[in-house]
């Protein structure tokens, strides 16, 4: 549980990063997809449960649809496709190294702008459409593949150091003190 | 069968998360009209941050203009002292020639007001997804926004608020591919429908073959929906093509403003 929460944060820093007004990419109109770098290394990580990691992704999803004008729904499906795929993947692939983390983002970001583009073809189809995918879908997949490394090189450093410090009382770190519970006997 | 449903327990509860999402999307493939209790919750949680960071990079943005910048300041401080004194000269012969013109409106009767009342709105976030253009402004239904108003700049439109929060509000930019409005060119009152296009020019639908429509003519709102105020500009004709098939010509149009430099905006009350 408090993993997730964890994770929920940091993705949430990601939306906020993402959306951002000011920074440099926003004038383009492009801007890289960091949640989907979230959502592929979640899905490659062993210690991430199906269930959990699926929740999890679902309510990412449903940040992103809150700050931004797309349906809800349409990216926690989204996410939640591209976190079973991954999630296949590893039981035949090791996937741990950054290189490999940033070709499946890749293949994410494509498969992402495949999705994107069934579900407006399906359901709220317009004349621009293609000209707008075919503007966005590549831009996108590219910023979203050069921030891949750093965002994934940031997130293991980050689980490192929350792996060392996991013995750590928080509470105590922060000169709280909490009476402990008594171990179940 | 508990047995068994165990057993699949993570099969059955991905398996409702897709039905959620899909339910959710089916049902919010058209525009919502006001955020739910949770999307409150959420948005009310980020803006604030959002506001704030955007403030800060603002300030620490004009700080380096202001500081870090500043080259040949003594020539160019001589240099300014004596166009003020220049301009303090126009500005008297300027001043007499005003309170002439204030005395002969008066005399004419002439009103001027502001047809409309503006509330002015900071930009907090863009859409974190590439695939829709919309903006987060920090105002909301606590200050009388309500879904439909014009938001624009001194320049023109910029589109129009679809989602409305208590505190923020979301604008769709007149570039996106959802945004269709009523408008006509104010030269020759062609009247057609103008819709997001595929990069920073619009497209102008239902404009019929025998219209007159040229290349640099103003397009402006018709205020046909009685939601958008008429005579707002929107653009400006940038390519017209009458020679493809169909009842209509094809006119592209460039908008008056561009949304990608945007900081702060205006908001049109009835």
């Amino acid at each position: 549980m408090g993993n997730c929460v964890v994770i929920l944060l940091v993705g949430f820093v990601l939306l906020f990063i993402q959306s951002h007004p000011l920074l440099p990419y926003a004038k383009s109109g492009l801007r890289p997809d960091l949640v989907l770098v979230l959502v592929t290394y979640l899905g490659a990580h062993p210690g991430i449960k199906p269930i959990g990691g699926s929740v999890v992704v679902s309510i990412l999803g449903y940040g992103v649809a809150v700050f931004s004008g797309s349906p809800l729904g349409l990216y926690s499906f989204i996410y939640l496709v591209l976190f079973l795929f991954v999630r296949l993947l590893r039981t035949l692939f090791v996937l741990q190294q950054i290189s490999v983390l940033t070709f499946l983002v890749t293949i994410s970001g494509v498969l992402e702008g495949g999705l994107v583009f069934l579900a407006f073809w399906t359901f709220h189809y317009s004349s621009g459409f293609f000209s707008m995918f075919n503007r966005v879908f590549i831009g996108q997949l590219f910023f979203t593949v050069v921030f891949a490394p750093f965002i994934i090189a940031a997130l293991q450093r980050f689980e490192n150091v929350i792996e060392k410090n996991k013995n750590l009382n928080l509470f105590a770190l922060l000169g709280i003190s909490v009476p402990l519970r008594k171990a179940k006997q | 069968m508990l047995q068994f449903l165990l057993k699949r327990k993570s099969v059955i509860l991905i398996s409702i998360l897709f039905l959620i999402s899909v339910t959710l999307f089916a049902r919010n493939i058209e525009r919502r009209e006001s955020l739910g209790y949770f999307d409150d919750i959420v948005v009310r949680v980020f803006a604030p941050p959002l506001k704030f960071s955007a403030l800060f990079l603002k300030k620490a943005s004009q700080l380096w203009n202001e500081y870090a910048y500043l080259v040949n300041l003594r020539s160019e401080n001589a240099y300014l002292q004596n166009l003020i004194k220049t301009l303090q000269l126009e500005n008297q012969v300027l001043r007499e020639e005003g309170v002439e013109n204030r005395r002969l409106r008066e005399l004419l009767a002439f009103k001027k007001k502001l047809p409309y009342t503006l509330i002015p709105a900071e930009i907090i976030g863009r859409d974190p997804s590439s695939w829709f253009r919309t903006l987060l402004i920090d105002k909301g239904s606590a200050d009388g926004v309500r879904r439909g108003l014009a938001v624009i700049t001194a320049l023109g439109l910029v589109g129009q608020v679809f989602e409305v929060n208590r505190n923020t509000s979301k604008v769709l930019l007149l570039v996106d591919g959802d945004s269709a409005i009523d408008v006509l060119t104010q030269r020759s009152r062609a009247k057609g429908i103008i819709e997001g296009g595929a990069g920073d020019l619009c497209e102008l639908h239902y404009v019929a073959k025998t219209e007159d429509v040229n290349i640099g003519d103003v397009v402006i709102t018709s205020g046909l929906n009685e939601v958008l105020p008429k005579g707002i500009v929107v653009g400006e004709v940038v390519r017209v093509d009458k020679n493809n098939s169909g009842f209509f010509q094809f006119v592209e149009v460039k908008p008056a403003v561009d949304s990608s430099k945007l900081e702060e905006v205006l908001i049109v009350l009835k």
